[in-house]
């Protein structure tokens, strides 16, 4: 079955399509909820949640673009959305640089990545996950988070000195991987 | 060993082709909540139907219970003409207390048969001793009792015992006409008086003209209820003991009409005056619905019951009625209705929490809701900060019911404006049930009460007014007001919800 098909029998409410469609693109969306959310159990809610906008709307997808990219869409948006209340405190702006150099040890392992990104404070790891795996631009964040581009900038820099401290540390509030 | 390299990199070429596989439970609960949402869409078609059903099902019974009447003033009409006949042809005591015994009984059918066999064994007793004048006024007068289950008495009369049997039922109609007619042209004379009476009696149950002459005297009695037939009966056991037969059942076939003529006029100026009233009506509804409490409880926590409550004013019912008119005042009325209602609890605070304490008494949290704490504002004292991430908001908590009024509407006024007082209750059927989280930008649904009954009720009071607009079609506008009862199965936390609607809407009647 083409994914033409399986996306039309979707839209038809079509309760096995849905199945396969989910388990076709889980697991690569599930890798986003990860480094969106702030652990385990709350990317699987968003992976839930979104999965049923996703079936919800389904209806919406014209078939322009890939599929992959407008789920993606869809549930980052939908994560962001989580995160997008008045508790995002303003920080002061600081001049940071862009580019930061890390060092860091060969074996490294992604759980350890994944843990240090998940213990951001939530618009920091929003930030830096929207610029640096989306390629967002700052003022494409800004008006996703509904923030300033100086912020997003800020934000991003001070992100990226958390993580550079904790891989050259080595110090993620636990060392077990967060993946599971 | 270690290597230097741009962050940006790292974390890009690390998470490059990067996968996990969700927890099976994930694809379960959509699943489940995907059904969830096609099961919802056919509920409502279903009860709709269900609801019409049901309105004819209470149609068909009032109407069966009309019948019914009708068969037993039947039953009624046999039974005191058997008496009429063991009068006249002083039948044997054993057949009168038969008659007593089928009188008794209940059940319809089983009075005709018995009935009919009772009587047979009148006439063998009458035939074998009695003149001939006897027999022809018992014959008749059996007859007039046997049409109406279509027994033959004729037969009898005429030949063997055997043969009056209950075969002969429905087959000999027409013979037992004619004999009739003979038998009673010797008798009949003061009968004849009654006949412009009978006639509502003649459609029906078919009978020969003589034979509805004598019915008639006897159904006018019969009128009354199985209990005067019984109290006839005894009256004619004395009587049977009395040996002098036509005079008797003279005398009493010309004193009864009088009494009875004017039962039997009462009852057809009823029947006149009951096709006026077109007792059914169907009616549309639609209601904002003001939805409150008239105590500041809050069935979610106990914390909570001091909060603010605020009732959104788009609350709403829609749905359709059923109106019996049980005479010109009184309309019994049902129906369903959807109904949908809401209201907030403001001045609560929520953080995101690994935590499993601190959840609300009552809400039974979904995945999301089950990492959210939520507190009363009033009750925090930490100060926000970027790490709990706290932030105001509201709960809001939605209602949906299936409602199915079952209500009495007194009229007061009855004019091309008319006014009702209406009472009653409602049975509420849940049908929704969420509890959503909401800010200024947020509407997160986190979970739903867990103390809310099913099935509740609620007690109605409240004012009708109509308008005519055409003949058969009224405008009507209807405050209401909807006490609920046992919405919740406990703790309801001091929460006494009620609802006041104005209904309006189109009633057509029929």
């Amino acid at each position: 079955m083409t994914i033409e098909q399986l996306i039309n029998d979707c839209k038809k409410n079509d309760i096995k399509a849905q199945e396969q469609l989910y388990k076709q693109y889980a697991p690569k969306m599930f890798s986003v909820c990860l480094k969106y959310s702030r652990n385990y159990t709350e990317a699987q809610d968003h992976l839930q949640e979104a999965f049923l906008l996703i079936f919800e709307k389904i209806h919406l997808f014209e078939f322009k673009g890939s599929f992959e990219g407008w789920i993606k869409r869809v549930i980052i948006n939908y994560v962001l959305q989580q995160y997008r209340n008045k508790t995002f405190l303003s920080v002061i702006d600081e001049d940071v640089a862009d580019e930061v150099e890390v060092e860091f040890d060969d074996e490294i392992s992604i759980e350890f990545l994944m843990k240090i990104i998940q213990e951001l404070p939530d618009r920091y790891r929003l930030v830096f996950n929207l610029n640096v795996f989306e390629n967002y631009s700052h003022q494409e964040i800004a008006d996703a988070l509904g923030i300033t581009v100086g912020t997003s900038k800020s934000n991003l820099s001070r992100a990226k000195m958390i993580l550079k401290e904790k891989i050259e540390n080595n110090t993620g509030s636990a060392k077990m991987p967060s993946i599971k | 060993m270690s290597e230097r390299k741009n962050i940006n990199k790292l974390f890009q070429e690390k998470f490059e082709n990067f996968e996990v596989t969700p927890d099976e439970i994930v694809w379960e609960n959509i699943e489940s909540k995907l059904k969830e949402k096609k099961k919802r869409r056919v509920i409502p078609f279903w009860w709709e139907l269900s609801g019409i059903a049901a309105a004819l099902l209470i149609g068909l019974f009032v109407y069966n219970n009309d019948s019914k009447t009708s068969l037993n003033i039947g039953n009624g009409i046999v039974n005191q003409e058997k008496d009429n006949s063991e009068i006249n042809g002083n039948s044997a005591k054993k057949a009168s207390e038969k008659t007593n015994n089928t009188i008794e009984s209940i059940d319809v059918n089983t009075k005709n048969s018995e009935n009919t066999i009772d009587v047979n064994t009148n006439k063998n007793n009458v035939q074998s001793v009695i003149v001939s004048n006897n027999n022809t006024k018992t014959n008749s007068k059996n007859e007039n009792k046997s049409v109406a289950f279509k027994t033959t008495r004729n037969k009898v009369n005429a030949s063997s015992i055997v043969e009056k049997n209950s075969e002969e039922k429905i087959a000999f109609q027409s013979s037992k006409n004619k004999k009739a007619r003979n038998k009673k042209s010797s008798v009949v004379s003061e009968n004849n008086s009654s006949l412009a009476v009978t006639s509502d009696f003649k459609e029906r149950i078919v009978l020969s003209e003589a034979a509805t002459n004598k019915e008639s005297n006897t159904s006018i009695a019969n009128n009354n209820t199985i209990d005067k037939n019984k109290s006839v009966l005894n009256a004619n056991i004395k009587t049977d003991e009395t040996i002098n037969k036509k005079i008797d059942s003279i005398k009493i076939a010309s004193v009864e009409p009088n009494a009875l003529e004017e039962l039997l006029k009462e009852k057809e100026s009823k029947q006149i005056t009951e096709p006026k009233l077109n007792r059914w009506q169907v009616s549309s509804n639609v209601a904002p619905i003001y939805f409150s409490s008239i105590s500041n409880g809050s069935p979610l926590d106990n914390s909570l019951k001091n909060n603010d409550k605020s009732y959104s004013a788009n609350n709403q019912s829609y749905g359709v009625g059923v109106n019996y008119a049980l005479n010109k005042k009184l309309k019994l009325r049902t129906g369903i209705n959807v109904l949908n209602v809401d209201y907030n609890t403001n001045g609560i605070v929520y953080y995101k929490t690994q935590s499993v304490s601190g959840k609300l008494a009552n809400l039974n949290p979904n995945m999301m809701g089950n990492s959210i704490i939520i507190e009363n504002l009033s009750n925090v004292t930490t100060p926000f900060n970027k790490f709990e991430q706290k932030s105001e908001g509201s709960l809001n908590q939605k209602l949906g019911y299936f409602e199915m009024p079952l209500e009495v509407t007194y009229k007061v006024l009855d004019k091309k404006f008319g006014i009702d007082f209406i009472g009653g209750m409602s049975t509420m059927i849940l049908n929704k049930n969420e509890i959503y989280l909401q800010s200024s930008d947020l509407n997160l649904k986190i979970g739903e009460a867990n103390n809310l009954n099913s099935v509740h009720f609620s007690g109605n009071i409240g004012l009708g007014f109509k308008y005519g607009l055409f003949k058969h079609l009224d405008a009507r506008i209807e405050p209401v007001f909807k006490y609920q009862i046992n919405t919740f199965s406990n703790d309801s936390g001091n929460f006494k919800p009620y609802m006041f609607g104005v209904y309006s809407g189109i009633n057509f009647t029929f």
